[in-house]
């Protein structure tokens, strides 16, 4: 959506010469030759990522040139650019793109000794991309006026016509898109599509993305909004009396999405892009996305922040990544719901 | 008896701080038709839109059909209650409209026909009522405006320089008509105009309105002819007509000017020393004034001579014979305060 | 043989510019909706006339209309009442309030229409004082847009009052029309074609705009058509796209032909008309109008971001830093301003100096793109870029070409070039070309006439022109939106746009309030100049 645009693409002067100079042949010995230099598009943002990417180079010894942007575009144009393309790193937002470029062959196999840093769920099973970290969709309430008892125990409540005018969601936003082709996974297109038309009669605010919607509640423009989980750390949010809710055990609503990359499969230095990818799911960028962004790390031993509340595994509903994928039916539908 | 149609006293008005018109009185009697004479800017287009009600003088009252409409400032009755008509020097008529349903745009529902009829047959515009005005003469449209006007049947008619646009040859027929209509109806008309021949020919009553530092003030009310023969200032005079004054030594009613002495009028002012001149004023006689120019002016002709008390035009039925005429007075002179 | 002035073979070449800089765009949507492109995600694409069968699409025209018929009602009306106490009222102060009500032309829409969400929206200040529940959406829309248009409205209604007299309205008073009767016979025949003109541009407005729509969320053509380009979704934005160019074209058309005759009324020298007392009745509906549109169309905007800047200070919030958008603004700006006026001086030129074959052509080449909306013209680029690159088999050149910002001065040149010729035009009508007959004959080199003629001569035009170009572009949205990102350039508008999507109001305020007052300024500099 328009996410797009604000996370849009190269900053300056500097990075469009990068963007047409050829990378350096890798070295004979790492010390005397000039650094290899990668391009990474990043379909997260830079204010989440940035930080994280600057790193990159006095960690693995790898230039990077990031090119911003939405992940939707950053994917259609990887996919349209082929083998000419100067993009060595895809960094997705959710895992839908992820897998259809996979599956047109656009990225790589990783090596094993990459994927095994992260628990089995948190990879493609063919190998060709890994998670990086984890969001978990969950409601953000007001607990003044939406005390525990009336909470949707399950994410159907929401069609409940005593939600009438108290709602706010994202249509357009990336996770909620993926959100919706897991619910197509699991409930089946006719129930998700009932679900869509039964919520959007309660006729929910609708946001651009999803910080609004945590201020929202907390103004009391809307009681309830349907976010990613760890948009509420970046609120005072106790001022605010907000907090999140997570349904029921295995309830459809409860969807751990993942960021993740993957290496493009004819990017000229593969040995470095890999070496990048491996700092994104080493314990030094774990820890960053557990403390800075708040989101739960894929690599096994390092924890959440202590303030977001761990994941038990048997709460998340059990979706395979590749579910995600199918997105052009979910937009379809979206529309054909005029929510789009 | 019938109410005065129109009577105004001591009306005052200025825009901001120039002033317009100061202490103007006068009245107009049912059945007259009344000119309102004055040079341009002196305020007679403002005093028509106070009678009509378009705007309210700063001071004075005025009665239309004996009824107060404007009293110091203050609006009584508005424009659209009084019975007055207006015919604007730009006729306004209405371009979406054909003539008949301009000129029935004043009358009560539902509209008398026969009375448009008769209103389109007195304005000679017979035949003429389903055009729309931009595709009528000068002439007609100016009629269509009369008709118009009288067809609300006001107890006033206001006429703003009516015949401006209008052939002399068909000016006098109007006037003619304008009269009929007037004086057979117990109506009254106010015309405006700075055309004299047009004032003095076609009213009854004249109201001379001359400029002052104080505005437009009246300067004298009376029959056409008394305005012309006796002008009440020299700038009467020459509102009225071609004039010359000629100062002298007033004598009781002799006045000594540099071209001999002179008979004054009985009821010249005393105090008056300026002999009114018109070129009807004298015949030509032998003598030795110089004769400068000679015109037709059909049915005669007009010399301009020559002489010690200045040059002048004068009247007369033959060609003056030689270079040199003299002048001998027709009678007793109209005088006037020397300003 | 004449030779022709000096400038006649550049004008020329210009022309044919400008010519060619008008058509790519158009050409990038016909080929585009001619062979969409596929969706590499969602195979094949649909197509259009499958979109256009598709139930939602008949229901987004529908609304793109009742938006602009809406807007042009409610401008109509509000700018007859502004137009009427401004020019034929007594009321005190009128005219200073006359004045008053032109300056929320120097607000952005998209500025107005944040702070009406905010305010009105739910959970808003203003909406609960009155009983509003979540003004937003078309509704709110069709407020924001009113009060944007009514100025324009009252520009074209007020200039017609003033060529009108007040004789016919005066007759009819004279004759017993009540006041009603009297307007509508005397002045309304004679006002009909402002009336027509003023309620068309309405239409124009409403229907192209973007950033009222888009901040309000109104489901309608243009933004959905930005949310199909974000989406990548590029049939589909295709297919939104001629239908708003379908929309826009008969209205621009109209308005074309309503302004010729427009211009012809009007009896010469009119006595201007005596400023009368309005009725109660009358009165209210001046007062309200006057609050509608003084309220909403400044009042509210300005004191909302005011308030916000206060209250993110109070509460320690940290501002971004302000002054990369603004270096970024007025860098873009005065650059686009530069090649705006350089790319108007041909057809302006052409006015003055040419036959009129290419006279014709310049004006009608310079005024065509400001029809269009900016969504569109920033589409048909981006489009033509796509169909450039790919069609030269480098799909790789496609994002340094977005990158470069050659799209995004293209865009802007061509949104505002009809802005840049009026006061150019103007300005070369004034030099005459006799003088270069005159100057052949005394000897003088080409040089010397265009630098001590031809250059005075046009300048106040040409620095009133690029004052209007800048503070357009400063307050533009769409087309920095969809062919500025990609170049990195941060500027207002943008820092706007995105603060409002985040909900920080306090960074929204402080580039908004920067923003107003820029616009602030050139209005006023370019009004002085006028009167000069």
């Amino acid at each position: 959506m328009t996410q797009l645009l604000f996370r849009a693409l190269a900053p300056a002067l500097f990075g469009l010469a990068c963007a047409n100079t050829p990378t350096e042949a890798p070295p004979a010995t790492p010390e005397a030759a000039p650094a290899p230099t990668v391009t990474i598009y990043s379909g997260r943002g830079e204010s989440l990522v940035g930080p994280l990417l600057e790193k990159v180079e006095a960690e693995t010894g790898v230039k990077v040139h990031v090119q911003y942007g939405g992940t939707s575009e950053l994917a259609t144009r990887l996919l349209a650019e082929g083998d000419a393309s100067p993009a060595d790193i895809f960094l997705a937002q959710d895992p839908g793109h992820l897998g259809a470029l996979a599956d047109r062959g656009v990225l790589a196999t990783l090596p094993d000794h990459l994927l095994d840093q992260v628990s089995p769920a948190y990879r493609d099973d063919g190998g060709r991309w890994i998670g990086t970290s984890g969001r978990l969709r969950v409601l953000v309430v007001h607990t003044g006026r939406v005390p525990e008892a009336d909470r949707p125990t399950r994410l159907e409540d929401l069609a409940d016509p005593k939600w009438k005018g108290r709602l706010g969601w994202a249509p357009g936003n990336g996770s909620f898109q993926a959100h919706v082709s897991a619910l197509r996974a699991m409930w089946g297109d006719d129930k998700t599509r009932q679900w869509l038309a039964d919520v959007s009669a309660n006729a929910p605010t609708v946001y651009p993305k999803n910080s609004p919607q945590v201020e929202a509640a907390g103004a009391g423009a809307i009681d309830i909004g349907w976010v990613n989980h760890y948009y509420l750390y970046k609120f005072d949010y106790k001022a605010l009396s907000v907090e999140n809710h997570s349904f029921e055990a295995g309830n459809a609503g409860n969807i751990m999405m993942l960021a993740g990359a993957g290496v493009r499969a004819g990017a000229k230095n593969q040995e470095a892009a890999e070496k990048v990818v491996g700092f994104l799911v080493s314990e030094a960028a774990q820890t960053y996305f557990a403390t800075e962004t708040k989101e739960y790390p894929t690599r096994p031993g390092v924890a959440p922040h202590p303030e977001v509340p761990p994941i038990d595994p048997t709460t998340v509903a059990t979706v395979s990544q590749a579910a995600l994928t199918d997105i052009a039916p979910t937009r379809a539908m979206l529309q054909e719901l005029g929510l789009q | 008896m019938t109410a005065c149609p129109l009577r105004i006293d001591r009306l005052s008005h200025a825009y901001g701080a120039t002033p317009v018109l100061h202490d103007v009185s006068f009245d107009v009697q049912p059945g007259e038709v009344v000119a309102l004479l004055g040079p341009s800017g002196v305020g007679k287009t403002t005093l028509l839109r106070a009678i009509a009600g378009l705007m309210v003088p700063d001071a004075g009252a005025l009665w239309l059909h004996g009824e107060r409409v404007v009293d110091d400032g203050r609006i009584t009755v508005p424009a659209e209650r009084r019975r007055v008509g207006l015919v604007f020097q730009d006729y306004a008529l209405f371009p979406h409209l054909d003539v008949a349903a301009n000129i029935a745009f004043g009358m009560p529902r539902p509209i008398d026909a026969q009375k448009v009829q008769q209103l389109l047959d007195l304005t000679d515009l017979s035949g003429l009522g389903t055009r729309p005005p931009h595709a009528l003469s000068g002439g007609q449209q100016q009629r269509v405006a009369v008709a118009r006007a009288l067809a609300a049947d006001p107890a006033l008619l206001l006429l703003d320089e009516p015949f401006a646009n209008v052939d002399p040859a068909l000016r006098l027929e109007l006037g003619e008509r304008l009269h009929r209509i007037v004086a057979g109806s117990g109506k009254a008309a106010l015309l405006i105009t700075h055309d004299r021949d047009e004032a003095l020919g076609l009213a009854d009553r004249v109201v001379v309105l001359t400029p002052s530092e104080r505005g437009g003030v009246v300067a004298q009310v009376d029959r056409a002819e008394t305005v012309y023969r006796q002008p009440a200032s020299g700038v009467v005079a020459g509102l009225t007509g071609p004039t010359a004054l000629v100062r002298g030594r007033r004598e009781r009613s002799t006045l000594h000017t540099k071209v001999g002495p002179w008979t004054l009028d009985e009821q010249a002012p005393t105090t008056a020393t300026a002999a009114v001149v018109r070129p009807e004023s004298f015949t030509l006689v032998d003598g030795d004034f110089p004769v400068r120019r000679v015109r037709w002016a059909p049915p005669g002709w007009l010399v301009q001579v020559d002489t010690p008390a200045g040059v002048w035009w004068v009247a007369t039925d033959a060609r003056p014979p030689g270079p040199t005429v003299g002048l001998r007075p027709r009678g007793p002179f109209w005088a006037v305060e020397a300003e | 043989m004449v030779r022709r002035p000096p400038g006649t073979g550049a004008a020329r070449a210009g022309i044919v510019a400008l010519g060619l800089l008008v058509v790519v765009p158009a050409l990038g949507l016909l080929v585009h909706a001619v062979d969409p492109p596929a969706d590499p995600f969602g195979g094949a694409p649909p197509s259009l006339a499958t979109l256009l069968m598709a139930p939602g699409t008949a229901g987004l025209v529908l609304r793109t209309l009742a938006l602009a018929a809406g807007v042009s009602a409610g401008s109509v009306v509000l700018g007859t009442l502004l137009a009427w106490s401004e020019h034929r009222l007594d009321l005190p102060g009128a005219r200073w309030l006359g004045m008053l009500t032109l300056l929320p032309l120097a607000l952005p829409s998209y500025i107005v229409a944040g702070t009406v969400r905010s305010a009105m929206g739910r959970g808003g200040w203003l909406g609960s004082a009155l009983g509003l529940d979540g003004f937003t959406g078309l509704p709110a829309a069709v407020l924001v847009l009113t009060v944007a248009t009514t100025p324009y409205v009252q520009l074209v209604v007020g200039a017609a009052l003033t060529r009108i007299g007040a004789s016919t309205e005066e007759a009819a008073r004279t004759l017993g029309a009540s006041p009603w009767r009297a307007f509508r016979h005397g002045t309304l025949p004679a006002l009909r074609p402002a009336l027509a003109y003023g309620a068309l541009i309405s239409l124009l407005y409403a229907a192209s705009d973007f950033g009222a729509v888009a901040v309000l969320d109104a489901p309608v053509l243009t933004w959905r058509l930005f949310e199909a380009v974000t989406h990548q979704d590029l049939a589909r934005a295709t297919l939104y796209a001629l239908l708003l160019l379908a929309v826009v074209a008969p209205l621009y058309t109209g308005g074309r032909w309503l302004r010729g005759r427009d211009e012809g009324r009007g009896a010469s020298n009119p006595r201007p008309p005596d400023r009368r007392r309005p009725g109660l009745l009358l009165a209210v509906a001046v007062g309200l109008a006057m609050g509608v549109v003084l309220g909403v169309g400044l009042v509210l905007p300005v004191g909302a971001q005011l308030a916000w800047v206060w209250d993110g200070i109070q509460r320690n919030l940290t501002f971004a830093p302000i002054l990369e958008p603004v270096l970024h603004s007025v860098g873009v700006a005065s650059v686009a301003a530069v090649l705006t006026v350089l790319l108007a001086l041909a057809p302006a030129w052409g006015a003055g100096h040419e036959r009129s074959g290419w006279r014709t052509a310049g004006e009608q080449l310079a005024y065509l793109p400001s029809a269009v909306p900016g969504v569109l013209v920033a589409f048909g680029l981006l489009l033509a870029g796509l169909g450039l690159t790919r069609g030269l088999g480098h799909p790789e050149h496609y994002a340094p070409l977005l990158a470069s910002g050659v799209l995004l001065m293209a865009g802007l040149a061509l949104r505002f070039v009809a802005e840049a010729f009026g006061p150019v035009r103007a300005a070369a009508l004034r030099v005459d070309p006799r003088l270069w007959d005159a100057a052949r004959m005394l000897g003088a080199p080409r040089g010397r006439y265009l630098r001590s003629v031809v250059l005075p001569g046009l300048s106040p035009g040409v620095a009133s022109a690029a004052v209007v170009v800048f503070v357009a572009v400063v307050k533009e949205l769409p087309v920095t939106l969809v062919l500025g990102s990609a170049t990195g350039l941060r500027p207002l508008p943008y820092r706007v746009w995105d603060r409002y999507s985040e909900a920080l109001w306090h960074d929204a305020g402080l580039a908004g309030l920067l923003l107003v007052a820029v616009a602030l300024v050139g209005m006023v500099l370019v009004s002085r100049r006028r009167h000069t």
